[in-house]
């Protein structure tokens, strides 16, 4: 890649919003370790974007803020509707009908998106190695705040003679209380399994995770191993 | 080549880089016909001065490629705590090459290489600070991980100018980049809504960071001049 290419493709601010792929990125990377002008590119977009994200946490400036007021919001299209609707039928019960139907589309909208926001966005978070009950004390799962998953890593003997391992969660001493389920196949010698724990169905407290093998009839062998710990929020 | 042999080091970079320095500025429009630097930037003499610890081919090293480091590792580290340390351990292993006697074939390939380490370095952060062992229940407490007061009021200047910044651009664009970079949501979802396609959302993030680095600018300026009277 040279200067005049990493310009017409706007390389920069691809890279800087995370547009490019991995092996264009690596591209440019190389590109811009020698290309002083794009390394200020890159540098001074990021820094803008830092910038950004501090500055939109506090409040607007009295000016931007006097100038957002100015400008009278468009009415949303469930406004209008609810408005058209309620002149057509005076009646006080199709406004509050209409307001609700509102409230529950922009409720699933916002779940919508940040759930998108979840599944989009590269996060780094702690994986506890969990460790069988038999070698020793409890393990604590620590949960941070704001983070979605608890990740948790759990060995599997090596030699075990399954393709697919089914790992189960339950409160702890409620076996027959499963929480969640999930299958993973079989990692290599030596690998542990690793479980992403949605944060939302726990709470503080005991749990454990026990380790099924998938037989071949598609039923689950004999319990593996089982793995106690405690969540923390 | 006998001339630059017989120049300092950094003088000799730093004359290649002037040349750099003379052509347009490329950051005034997207699209531009400047053509790249084609001489090589790093010459064997400035290896063999990395090699000889000489101060001033250490210092113009880290002043070229702190930007580009830290930019890789940004991009990959989350940290800002992890890639100043990324940042250090890469140029320590860069010195302690060319000062164990080592070299490159091509000098010029030294951007390269520095890219090739910064990578090595950015994966064993990635791999050796993203799984921790498990935390006991005794454990002391654990350091304030907020910054010091000096690189909160760095921070705090930056947003102030940032601030300036997106004050000046319309309301609808504020909000654009407002939902992309802090809410980070799906930027494609969010063009649809706003109405515009992906390279408006490009085009706009570097008029933005343009005029972000020229407010910086005159700030730096405005300072200097109030701390040099």
């Amino acid at each position: 890649m040279d200067h005049l290419h990493a310009q017409q493709t706007q390389a920069a601010e691809r890279y800087v919003l995370g547009e490019l792929t991995a092996a264009e990125a690596e591209e440019f990377e190389l590109h811009f370790f020698e290309c002083p002008q794009c390394a200020i590119a890159v540098d001074s977009g990021q820094e803008f974007i830092d910038a950004a994200r501090v500055s939109f946490r506090e409040p607007l400036t009295a000016k931007a803020k006097a100038r957002q007021d100015v400008r009278t919001p468009r009415p949303s299209f469930f406004e209008r509707i609810s408005e058209t609707l309620a002149a057509i039928f005076r009646p006080a019960v199709a406004v509050p009908v209409m307001a609700a139907l509102a409230a529950i589309a922009a409720y699933e909208g916002v779940v919508a998106s940040n759930l998108n926001r979840v599944l989009e966005t590269a996060v780094s978070v702690p994986a506890v190695q969990l460790i069988g009950a038999s070698r020793g004390d409890e393990m604590i799962v620590p949960v941070l705040p704001g983070e979605h998953f608890a990740p948790v890593l759990v060995d599997v003997p090596p030699g075990a003679p399954f393709k697919t391992y089914i790992c189960v969660l339950n409160r702890e001493n409620h076996e027959n209380k499963e929480i969640l389920t999930s299958t993973s196949p079989a990692p290599p010698d030596g690998e542990p399994i690793e479980i992403q724990l949605p944060v939302k169905r726990l709470k503080d407290g005991k749990y454990d995770i026990v380790v099924y093998g998938l037989t071949p009839e598609g039923g689950r062998s004999d319990r593996i191993s089982r793995y106690p710990f405690t969540v923390r929020f | 080549m006998i001339a630059a042999q017989n120049a300092p080091p950094k003088a000799a970079a730093e004359r290649k880089l002037s040349a750099a320095k003379l052509m347009p500025p490329a950051e005034g429009g997207l699209l531009c016909s400047v053509q790249p630097v084609s001489e090589p930037l790093f010459d064997e003499n400035y290896l063999r001065a990395l090699a000889a610890r000489d101060p001033e081919a250490e210092n113009f090293f880290v002043e070229y490629f702190t930007r580009p480091v830290r930019s890789k590792l940004r991009a990959r580290l989350r940290s800002q705590d992890l890639v100043r340390d990324a940042s250090q351990e890469t140029f320590l292993r860069v010195f302690r090459y060319f000062q164990s006697g080592k070299t490159l074939d091509n000098p010029a390939s030294l951007p390269g290489f520095v890219h090739t380490v910064c990578h090595n370095v950015s994966l064993e952060f990635l791999r050796s600070f993203t799984r921790h062992s498990q935390m006991p229940e005794n454990a002391p407490e654990t350091e304030d991980p907020t910054s010091g007061p000096e690189a909160l009021a760095a921070t705090s200047e930056r947003s102030r100018l940032v601030t300036r910044v997106l004050e000046e651009i319309p309301e609808k664009d504020r909000q654009l980049i407002r939902r992309v970079c802090l809410d980070e949501e799906d930027k494609d979802a969010v063009c649809r809504e706003f109405n515009v396609d992906r390279a408006y959302l490009r085009v706009l993030l570097h008029r933005a960071r343009i005029r972000f680095r020229d407010v910086m600018e005159q700030s730096n300026k405005t300072k200097g001049g109030s701390t040099g009277g």
